[in-house]
């Protein structure tokens, strides 16, 4: 309980520090304008869109965040751990007692919540941007599927959406600890990520052999944990699932694994470095 | 209430070939100011960062506050704790005052009147809400202090607080430092600066490639050491020179800076007086002198270096 208290306390200062810097700010705007780009592409494009009740309208902007989602949560999460590597800050914070594990875990936890807090930004701008394209674009709101997505599937999208991205916060602060850099360990992190969502899906796909290691790297897996309802089994994700399972169910255990393992290799490495040298790196 | 503040035993942290703190057993006693001496690279910072809990022993052990830290760590003493370990290092965007608003608040003490305090006693008032980056060294190591004070702990560890500071801020800082030392306060001051150390501090640890080779009261030890001395001048020196060195009971006689030297106790400067006379050699100047903390830490650290050459 106390740990758990400990934690709260140094997240709310987190906060104190990150809403100060340009960082949550700038990713929050390229989300925005982003998102309300391809809205409005498409709305006026297709007139889908208009078509959509306001729950699969947010759905689909949700669907949009799972792309660069991972750029985001892996450039914060590399600036909010990296900065103090670079600033030399990790000495005096230490040295007041705030406790290493506590102090990684708060800086997951300000990653997670602005991470949701962005989504939700997201969710209402594109629920507002959905009842305008609907008076403007003078849609049928009886045409099909309309309604299929209820509030509660966009609730749990919403849950598995930012849970989806916990393990690419991970991966950013486990490689920030073992490099002890903000832009190698944002470097690495994206690299991986660009690496596997887009050089290894073509070569996996050439052999047959290799379609089953695509089951157990994290992208695919995020991409099943995080389908759209009514996009699910999408050849984005279309992994071979072990068992017989669903394809969401693979996922959540797969980024759950990922989860588990990235930070337990986080925390051990933090917990273990000596803070020394001029940065304290 | 245990009046060793700081206990090590054995102390030792290897880098790789690298040995920086070798085996140290040290007592710091608790409301003393502690100079924490020794050539760079003697291993002050990393024996700093082994009781601040920032760098893992290799050997030993120690004791903070009379009990030993506890397995998970060093968090509970931490909060008894002000440190200032090198160049303060602080978040470049956020203003002096934040700064400090942040490090107290993750110590769970939020408390506004003290941060006003604070900045005004290290005589940052009027630029606490500027942003750290536009801090001068000098104003950097004032946040240092004020950041240090932050809970009013027990045990100050000060890494060469006056570095970058102008001689009246040095005198400032020296100032607060005595202030600071009372019975519930102990500070340990790691400085080059040894007359500055001599000045503030009560008692010294010498350290000298991670072993302590000296260690005691500031007076107690340059009174061991130093040999009782008498500087003089007199109407002509060269004679001066012969009739002294001629005299049994005087150990030496050099030269120092337009002085002679003479090793001899100042209680006998009328046997002085009186010997130059009958030689029609008159003195214009006298005075008893003492081996100064810097020579006493000259000599110690120079021997240490023969002792490990001859090893």
């Amino acid at each position: 309980m106390a740990m758990a208290m400990q934690v709260a306390l140094l997240t709310r200062w987190e906060w104190f520090k990150l809403r100060r810097r340009w960082v949550p700010w700038i990713l929050l705007g390229f989300v925005l304008v982003i998102v309300q780009l391809i809205f409005w592409l498409v709305a006026t494009l297709s007139d889908d869109v208009s078509y959509q009740s306001p729950a699969e309208n947010v759905a689909n902007g949700l669907g949009f965040s799972a792309f660069f989602g991972p750029f985001i949560a892996v450039i914060l999460a590399a600036a909010v751990l990296g900065g103090e590597y670079g600033w030399g800050t990790l000495r005096p914070v230490l040295s007041k007692g705030a406790g290493r594990w506590p102090f990684l875990a708060s800086k997951v936890a300000v990653v997670v919540l602005v991470t949701a807090s962005v989504l939700i930004i997201l969710s209402i701008t594109v629920m507002i941007s959905g009842f305008i394209a609907e008076a403007v674009l003078t849609a049928d709101p009886q045409a099909e599927g309309y309604g299929a997505i209820s509030w509660i599937d966009l609730l749990a999208l919403y849950g598995r959406m930012v849970y989806g991205f916990v393990p690419y916060i991970m991966l950013a602060l486990f490689l920030v600890v073992l490099t002890a850099s903000n832009g190698v360990g944002i470097g690495l992190s994206l690299g991986y990520y660009i690496a596997e969502s887009v050089i290894l899906v073509p070569i996996l796909a050439i052999f047959d052999w290799a379609g089953q290691v695509f089951a157990y790297l994290l992208g695919p897996n995020v991409g099943a944990w995080q389908a759209v309802p009514g996009n699910e089994g999408d050849p984005a994700s279309g992994i071979a699932t072990i068992g017989g399972m669903s394809e969401m169910a693979h996922g959540a255990i797969f980024v759950t694994i990922y989860a588990m393992v990235l930070s337990g290799a986080a925390i051990a490495l933090f917990m273990r470095r000596d803070i020394a040298g001029a940065k304290g790196g | 209430m245990n009046d060793t503040i700081i206990q090590t035993d054995g102390l030792t942290k290897r880098y790789g070939r690298v040995l920086a703190v070798d085996g140290l057993s040290l007592n710091v006693p608790r409301g003393r100011i502690f100079g924490l001496l020794g050539p760079n690279g003697s291993g002050k910072t990393t024996l700093m960062s082994m009781l601040l809990g920032l760098v893992r022993p290799t050997a030993g052990s120690f004791t903070l506050f009379g009990t030993p830290p506890e397995r998970g760590g060093l968090d509970r003493e931490l909060h008894r704790i002000g440190a200032l370990i090198e160049t303060p290092t602080f978040y470049p965007y956020l203003s002096g005052r934040n700064n400090l608003a942040y490090f107290q608040g993750i110590s769970g003490r939020w408390n506004p009147d003290e941060l006003d305090s604070l900045l005004e006693q290290v005589g940052l008032d009027g630029r606490g809400g500027d942003k750290f980056q536009t801090y001068s060294l000098g104003m950097k190591q004032r946040l240092g202090l004020a950041y240090t004070l932050l809970g009013d702990p027990e045990l100050l560890l000060l890494d060469e607080p006056t570095n970058g500071m102008d001689p009246a801020g040095m005198a400032e800082v020296r100032e607060l430092i005595r202030s600071l030392s009372g019975e519930n306060r102990t500070v340990i001051l790691s400085s080059h600066l040894l007359n500055e150390v001599e000045q503030v501090c009560d008692s010294v640890a010498i350290l000298s490639h991670g072993r302590l080779i000296a260690q005691g009261d500031v007076a107690e030890l340059l009174q061991e050491r130093g040999q009782p001395q008498v500087r003089l001048r007199t109407t002509d020196d060269r004679k001066a020179w012969e009739i002294l060195n001629a005299l049994a009971w005087v150990d030496s006689v050099s030269a120092d800076n337009g002085y002679l030297v003479a090793g001899v106790s100042p209680d006998r400067s009328w046997e002085i007086t009186a010997a130059l006379s009958r030689n029609e050699v008159y003195v214009s100047e006298m005075t008893a002198a003492q081996i100064s903390l810097e020579q006493y830490f000259l000599d110690v650290t120079d021997e240490a270096a023969a002792r490990s050459e001859v090893a």
